[in-house]
């Protein structure tokens, strides 16, 4: 895998959150959901980071997820990736809506939402937080609206923790008739993306257990089970 | 090099620590040394599923790390990965993860018939009396060479002493179990990082003249700190977190 080393432009803040702005030698094919893992060149920091993409403009891109305090302009970052599997927009999807359940960052879901505008989808975001930086083509709803997604989405992009999934899939839930693709972005640390399949990202699905790094970030909400298989 | 690394088979006193290599030496781990063993991630009998409760944790100076070892358990790792490790250029230690005796023996048996694996690294369960330790590790006693992972601060000299007639060819310490508070929730979890660096200096120390060769097997996080404790006496240093990084 690639590593690039490049220095931090700028930071901006985008939807409450720092995101780092980086101008990149080459922009390779990043997926929405997809991951890149740093590390600082100082080694200040002990465990590698997660960082999503937030928008890509030019060779110029937006990263958010896991900056540190003292990354400041200028400060040389080793980049790898990007990594994983990210989401899977449906081409035909008209709806699509957006949810972290105001308990992840939604700078991650922002590639999600430009692509579905892009495709002429209607786009509404689920949330109660207030947020300055999103498109005026995205409608805002109440979190509390989001079992009525079931009902008129096509497609739910969500970020959660393991810790929020069930309660995800309890409102999701639907007796008969169709429902919405869901797709998670399984906020959890990915320390080693999956280099020694460390297991500190496990996630376990209706398969067997998989790893966030290497088999995710992003997965089918109906592919997830509880974790009635884990120990101590 | 000195005579414990000839004794231990390995022609670099280098080596990552059991659980940040996963089952085959990665080509860009940050560690600029020759490595002269490769230490699998640890393997239970069984498929063994990640900790309920498992988290990552920084504080100054390291992290707590707790994942539950997961597992494939011995038969898969073997078919997957053994055909591999036979084709590496250096040597591999498996750590192995039992909780009695029996089941021991017969993943020692399996593996003594696996080309190109050298030695067995073997982690004590939590909670063991020191008769159940004892009895443990003399239950691994067979063809390869038998290394017990002690925890830094958990090297008790009633354990040290009995170690070279239960038949282990050397000792490992490492990293020390802690807890940090989530909210008032207790997170348990083994403690990584440079901040144990110094305690592990002062350990390797105190073992000077020890019987069986001593490897370091936490607070190492460069080359300076490996050469410290290979000065300090270990025979073999071996790098947890700083192999993730890059």
């Amino acid at each position: 895998m690639k590593t690039q080393q490049v220095a931090i432009d700028s930071l901006v803040q985008v939807n409450n959150e720092i995101c780092l702005h980086l101008s990149l030698t080459s922009i390779p094919m990043v997926g929405p959901g997809q991951y890149f893992q740093v590390c600082d060149a100082e080694d200040d920091l002990l465990l590698p980071g997660v960082l999503h993409v937030c928008r890509v403009e030019g060779n110029s891109v937006l990263l958010c997820g896991e900056t540190h305090k003292y990354w400041l302009p200028g400060t040389e970052l080793h980049l790898r990736g990007p990594k994983g599997n990210g989401f899977h927009l449906p081409p035909l999807a008209k709806r699509v809506a957006l949810t972290t359940l105001d308990r992840s960052s939604l700078n991650p879901l922002m590639p999600v939402a430009n692509l579905a505008l892009q495709m002429g989808a209607e786009v509404t975001l689920l949330t109660n937080r207030p947020l300055t930086d999103l498109p005026a083509e995205i409608e805002v709803l109440a979190l509390d609206e989001l079992e009525t997604v079931k009902g008129w989405a096509d497609y739910l992009a969500a970020v959660s923790t393991c810790e929020n999934l069930p309660a995800l899939q309890r409102k999701m839930q639907v007796s008969s008739g169709n429902k919405p693709l869901v797709e998670v972005l399984i906020d959890t640390p990915m320390i080693c993306a999956e280099s020694s399949a460390c297991g500190a990202c496990a996630v376990q699905t209706r398969k067997g257990w998989r790893l966030a790094c290497k088999d995710g970030p992003v997965f089918k909400l109906d592919d997830l089970a509880l974790e009635e298989g884990a120990h101590g | 090099m000195d005579e414990w690394s000839s004794e231990l088979g390995i022609n670099s006193p280098w080596m990552n620590a059991a659980g940040f290599g996963g089952f085959l030496p990665q080509n860009d781990v940050s560690v600029s040394k020759p490595m002269g063993a490769f230490v699998t991630n640890p393997i239970s009998a069984q498929p063994r599923s990640p900790a309920r409760d498992r988290a990552v944790k920084p504080y100054a100076g390291g992290f707590l790390l707790h994942t539950g070892y997961p597992s494939a358990g011995l038969k898969r790792v073997l078919q997957e990965y053994a055909p591999k490790w036979r084709r590496l250029p250096l040597p591999v230690w498996v750590h192995l993860l039992a909780e009695e005796g029996r089941e021991l023996q017969l993943m020692l048996r399996t593996l003594e018939g696996v080309e190109n694996v050298e030695a067995i690294e073997l982690g004590l369960p939590p909670g063991l009396d020191e008769k159940e330790q004892a009895n443990l590790i003399a239950s691994a006693r067979g063809e390869l060479p038998l290394f017990i992972c002690l925890s830094l601060g958990d090297l008790r000299p009633t354990v040290l002493e009995k170690l070279p007639g239960l038949g282990a060819s050397g000792l490992v310490i490492s990293a020390p179990r802690g807890i940090m508070m989530k909210g008032r929730k207790a997170i348990h979890g083994r403690l990584y990082g440079p901040a144990l660096h110094p305690q592990l200096l002062s350990a390797l120390r105190d073992l000077r003249g020890y019987s069986l060769p001593v490897l370091a097997g936490c607070g190492i996080f460069s080359v300076e700190q490996g050469e410290a404790a290979l000065d300090c006496g270990a025979a073999a240093v071996q790098v947890d977190g700083w192999c993730w990084k890059f």
